[in-house]
């Protein structure tokens, strides 16, 4: 496994639901009361990401944050890889001794917490409360995932070039959420971006659960998109197919690449 | 079989099916069947017959079928004349040892056909002919590199599949992309790669899904074959989907192509599985160095079904008559279009017509009409190419634009002109 694109996966599929997380879960909450820090995450000559931590929310954003508090150093994508599924791993504290009380103690709960939601206990939570935000975090990492996986995988390059331009819209019914996965250009190239539960104008494919269960279901790998689709009632699809196509390959991979 | 009445169709039966295949093949239908290619949940997903230029499906909905199996049936269903060879054959049996003499009439049939081949090989699907053809022209060169068209198809296999499941990359290492009629592109890839490619295989014209279909520009072929020429590269004409439809001699006549090698299969044996390769005298020891085999390749079923239908495309009045009624297709969809506040285009040429709406590349519309056309009975492929067989008629086509014309409107309600 590649474990510079799982690196990048983590720090911009998975990590970017810290934002939903510390919305939902009081004791994630109550993690980062009163704090107020940008933590930056780097891999030498690898992806970086941070978190603005502030008046109890979370915010997420790729690369480098130009005034980090804290800056978490990882000399290769496995360290960070094995720190983020729970090991011990000490990374390089740049910058940010005065944090270190939250980060040894604080910011492994939202971890766990995280963990607990995905794949622990609370994955068959059935207060469905707890299901729509399983939804909501689902919706964000496929999305966020896949646009890792889109700009970062060395073996999908062909397939990210190939990608058409445009916007999938992914809408769970009837309230949502819904996110866009969209490739678009820039600067004479490309790059692939998501937004969460933010109006969408135009949508050149759209894909939609029939409801949150159904969304659920998927997410939990409980459901066969392709066949559900040919199913033809619980996911709909339409518009440039194409771009479905590609958007569906670039999901396979994130997924493949966490549950490895 | 004719059109059944007026109704909207419904496909209980085929979504019944799908269900059960589910459980057990994966994707329940792969490939291009898939019923996300075409209209998820709206369109049939099992056939049950077919007959001229019709088929049923699992619910007995009954359509005037512009797929023809992705092109392969080029007479029409069940035709009698190709059947009967087909069933006097089966009598004798199918599976032998050894080929039988209905292998070299067959390749005696064809090089007289096509004016290049010296030879012909015999596989059954398209992708078993173009993948060797490649290898031929890597053994006759020594040379590594393959030149294709982006969004073009040249089958499942590893070298030239869009999809990246199981494929290394080293499998496409050696495959370079070019954009249909770009020769600037084609000239700097030569430039970039000096000696190393080995041949370049495209389409006579470029046929992509989801998009309309494009003409090769004046001069393209001309210039193909200079480049070719100068660096010593093959080109490799892949006429495995216009086949015998568009000219009994190979669609590179009707291009002006001077091709080294071409891959035939869908329409020469009007359904039944068999596809050639044919090539010049100069590259018969290449291809014979390449080893080339199958176990049903040599069945000499589809044999005399290729035979009997090269004979009939030759002699009858079919392609002409498939010419005619795609071409008032393509005039009658176009008017209408218009008609009805849309400016659609049927590109292709005519007997492999394909219609989008110039102003929604997204596709929602030619989804929304094909799903209509097909609830009512006429079985058009909204991202794929159509076909038009011998067998369809003057009437199919008025009743096809009739519907056309009450479906338009439908499109209109549902996503505004
Ligand atoms: C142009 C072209 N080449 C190659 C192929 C592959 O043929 P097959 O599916 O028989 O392997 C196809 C099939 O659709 C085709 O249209």
């Amino acid at each position: 496994m590649n474990e510079m694109l799982k690196a990048s996966i983590y720090l911009k599929g998975i990590l970017p639901l810290m934002e939903d997380l510390v919305a939902f879960d009081q004791t994630a909450a109550q993690a980062i009361k009163g704090k107020r820090l940008i933590l930056q995450f780097e891999i030498k000559n690898g992806p970086s990401a941070h978190i603005i931590i502030r008046d109890g929310t979370i915010c997420h954003g790729t690369g480098k944050h130009p005034l980090p508090s804290v800056r978490l150093t990882f000399k290769t994508p496995d360290l960070f890889n094995r720190m983020f599924e729970g090991e011990d791993v000490r990374p390089g504290l740049r910058k940010g001794i005065p944090h270190l009380y939250f980060l040894i103690k604080k910011f492994p709960i939202l971890a766990d917490r995280l963990t607990y939601y995905l794949e622990g206990a609370g994955k068959n939570a059935t207060d469905p409360a707890v299901i729509d935000f399983q939804v909501k975090i689902g919706l964000h990492a496929m999305l966020c995932g896949m646009a890792a996986v889109a700009t970062d995988d060395p073996d999908l390059r062909n397939i990210a070039d190939s990608t058409p331009f445009g916007t999938l819209l992914i809408n769970v019914l009837p309230d949502g959420p819904f996110g866009t996965f969209s490739k678009i250009r820039q600067n004479g190239n490309f790059i692939f971006s998501v937004s969460f539960n933010q109006p969408v104008k135009h949508a050149n494919a759209v894909m939609e659960f029939a409801s949150a269960d159904v969304a659920k279901q998927l997410i939990d790998g409980k459901l066969n998109a392709v066949t559900t689709i040919g199913l033809g009632k619980d996911i709909k699809i339409g518009g440039l197919l194409p771009l479905i196509d590609k958007a569906s390959i670039f999901l396979y991979q994130f997924d493949k690449v966490i549950n490895n | 079989m004719s059109q059944k009445n007026n109704e909207r169709y419904s496909y209980e039966n085929s979504l019944n099916l799908f269900a059960r295949a589910a459980k057990i093949i994966p994707e329940g239908i792969y490939g291009h069947q898939n019923p996300a290619f075409v209209i998820p949940g709206a369109s049939p997903y099992f056939a049950d017959r077919a007959e001229g230029g019709y088929f049923r499906d699992v619910d007995g909905n009954e359509f005037i079928d512009f797929l023809c199996g992705y092109g392969p049936v080029v007479l029409g269903h069940n035709h009698p004349e190709v059947e009967n060879a087909v069933r006097k054959q089966m009598a004798k049996g199918s599976c032998f040892n050894h080929p039988g003499e209905l292998m070299v009439q067959l390749a005696e049939k064809i090089t007289s056909l096509v004016d290049l081949a010296d030879w012909a090989i015999f596989a059954k699907n398209g992708s078993d002919v173009t993948t060797w053809a490649i290898r031929v022209a890597r053994e006759f060169t020594n040379r590594k590199k393959i030149i294709m068209a982006k969004g073009a198809y040249h089958g499942a296999h590893a070298w030239c599949t869009d999809y990246p499941g199981g494929v290394l990359p080293e499998e496409k290492e050696n495959i370079l992309a070019m954009n249909w009629n770009r020769i600037d592109e084609l000239e700097k890839l030569t430039a970039t790669h000096p000696g190393d490619i080995a041949g370049i295989i495209l389409t006579p014209y470029h046929h992509p899904t989801f998009a309309a279909q494009e003409m090769p520009v004046d001069g393209f072929w001309k210039k193909i074959r200079k480049i070719c020429d100068r660096e010593g590269i093959l080109l490799i004409i892949d006429d495995i989907r216009a086949c015998f439809r568009l000219d009994i001699h190979g669609s590179h006549e009707v291009f002006g192509i001077k091709p080294d090698m071409i891959c035939f299969a869908k329409a020469m044996a009007n359904g039944h599985p068999i596809s050639t390769a044919v090539g010049r005298d100069r590259y018969r020891e290449a291809a014979e160095a390449v080893f080339f085999a199958g176990t049903f390749w040599f069945s000499p079923v589809p044999m005399a079904a290729a035979l009997t239908t090269l004979n009939i495309l030759e002699t009858s009045d079919a392609i002409p008559k498939m010419k005619q009624l795609g071409m008032r297709l393509k005039n009658g969809l176009e008017d209408l279009g218009k008609k009805h506040g849309y400016n659609v285009t049927v590109s292709g040429p005519s007997a492999l017509p394909y219609m989008t709406f110039d102003d929604d590349p997204d596709l929602y519309h030619i989804q929304v009409f094909c799903r209509e056309m097909i609830a009512r009975g006429i079985f058009l492929h909204p991202h794929h190419n159509w076909f038009i067989c011998a067998a369809h008629t003057d009437a199919d086509i008025d009743y096809t634009l009739k519907t056309a014309d009450k479906v338009f409107p439908i499109v209109a309600r549902e996503l505004g002109a």
